[in-house]
């Protein structure tokens, strides 16, 4: 099937599931962090309600996406209502976040901008939101998906490096103090250990089931979907029920799965000269598929813009 | 954002880890900024669920060991 085509059949899924997501006996209303996916979301929920409220949590700083947002509303002629997130807001918010969050939430940050702006719709009296969740795992939207086969190779052979260098006594002494390796263990606390075993297991299943002939590249949309979408969820989950609030997924209608699962990754990661402002990969357009179709609905500059990143200490998605 | 190491005096991850307040101290001097922060969500939660922490304590201890540099 041709790219062009691709597009158009994804489009017609995603106005199907938004429509059904869409079905409530509230109010349904829509978040809009300015990105590319969430403003596709909205504008495709605009068509089907011209008076669709809109929310926004603004985080304070270099990094606001406000000004996407605000255009985003500008021209799809939308009320847009924000909160602001500021440094202390953040600091102030950790005991509740974690409370709801139910554990330490290490790898969302921006779960507490997601927990003010729920806060926000509920004071506005709506009960469901719909988001853009699940389009980076399903089209590979992470900045570091272009070139993870190629840092990935370089990565694994410096770990091998070390842990071949860590055996031999002498030079562990010389080159690992104990609280690196304190820091080491600490660590590995956090690195959802029990997710990885079960990856392992649904990679070699796929790769029996395919007898052998697997492409990587076809795996990145499951096993994101798989273990890094999950926790998103619970993060969507546990902190808009904080204010009582539900959040839907349209990207998450069965069908888009379906569609996302069976796409090529050729047409998911994409060479376009229009990515030359990806810092991370200039001239690498992650998401290709659904930009294409987010374009015949949100300004250019909105459908093609680099993402931005919450960040604490330093990039992280 | 910097955490001061007196956040983890007495800590809930000194205990977790069986790691002493001297050697927890210790791990301050690599400025690894992102390890820390795992590391007070890891307390704050410690703190919320074992020790039964009230969340205007635990922010007023987050309050006073944190000093906002800026977070971007």
């Amino acid at each position: 099937m041709s790219g062009s085509k691709l597009v158009d059949v994804l489009e017609e899924l995603l106005i199907k599931g938004v429509k059904k997501h869409m079905i409530a006996d509230t109010p349904v209303a829509a978040l809009c962090s300015g990105g590319v996916d969430s403003s596709l979301i909205l504008a495709l929920a605009a068509k089907e309600n011209s008076n669709l409220s809109i929310f926004h949590a603004d985080v304070v700083g270099k990094n606001s996406e406000r000004f996407a947002a605000e255009a985003l509303a500008k021209h799809l002629n939308l009320d847009l209502r924000c909160v602001e997130v500021k440094d202390q807001d953040f600091v102030d918010a950790i005991p509740k976040v974690t409370r709801h969050y139910g554990q330490p939430f290490a790898y969302h940050p921006n779960s507490i901008p997601f927990l003010k702006v729920t806060e926000l719709v509920n004071q506005h009296k709506i009960k469901v939101i719909l988001t853009g969740e699940a389009a980076d795992e399903e089209f590979l939207g992470y900045s570091y998906l272009p070139t993870q086969n190629f840092f990935g190779k370089v990565q694994r052979g410096i770990q091998a490096l070390l842990s071949s260098l860590e055996k031999r006594p002498l030079v562990s002494k010389a080159l690992f103090s104990s609280t690196r390796k304190d820091i080491a263990l600490m660590q590995n606390f956090f690195g959802r250990f029990e997710t990885y075993a079960e990856e392992k297991e649904l990679l070699s299943e796929l790769i029996e089931s395919n007898g052998g002939d697997f492409d990587l590249n076809s795996y990145k949309t499951f096993r994101l979907l798989s273990y890094h979408l999950r926790s998103l969820l619970h993060r969507n989950d546990s902190l808009g029920m904080a204010s009582s609030i539900e959040a839907r997924f349209p990207f998450l209608d069965h069908e888009v799965v379906r569609f996302a699962c069976n796409l090529p990754y050729k047409q998911k990661i994409k060479f376009s000269f229009g990515a030359y402002r990806e810092s991370k990969h200039p001239f690498l357009m992650t998401k290709w598929v659904m930009r294409q179709v987010a374009d015949r609905y949100v300004p250019k500059e909105l459908s093609y813009r680099p993402r931005r990143v919450f960040q604490l200490t330093r990039s992280r998605e | 954002m910097s955490i001061s190491s007196a956040f983890f005096k007495n800590s809930f991850v000194g205990e977790l880890f069986n790691i002493s307040d001297n050697r927890l101290a210790s791990m301050f001097d690599f400025n690894d900024k992102e390890f820390y922060l795992r590391l007070m969500l890891l307390e704050v939660w410690g703190r919320t669920f074992f020790y039964n922490q009230k969340e205007f304590e635990l922010q007023s201890s987050l309050s006073k060991n944190i000093s906002l540099l800026s977070l971007q």
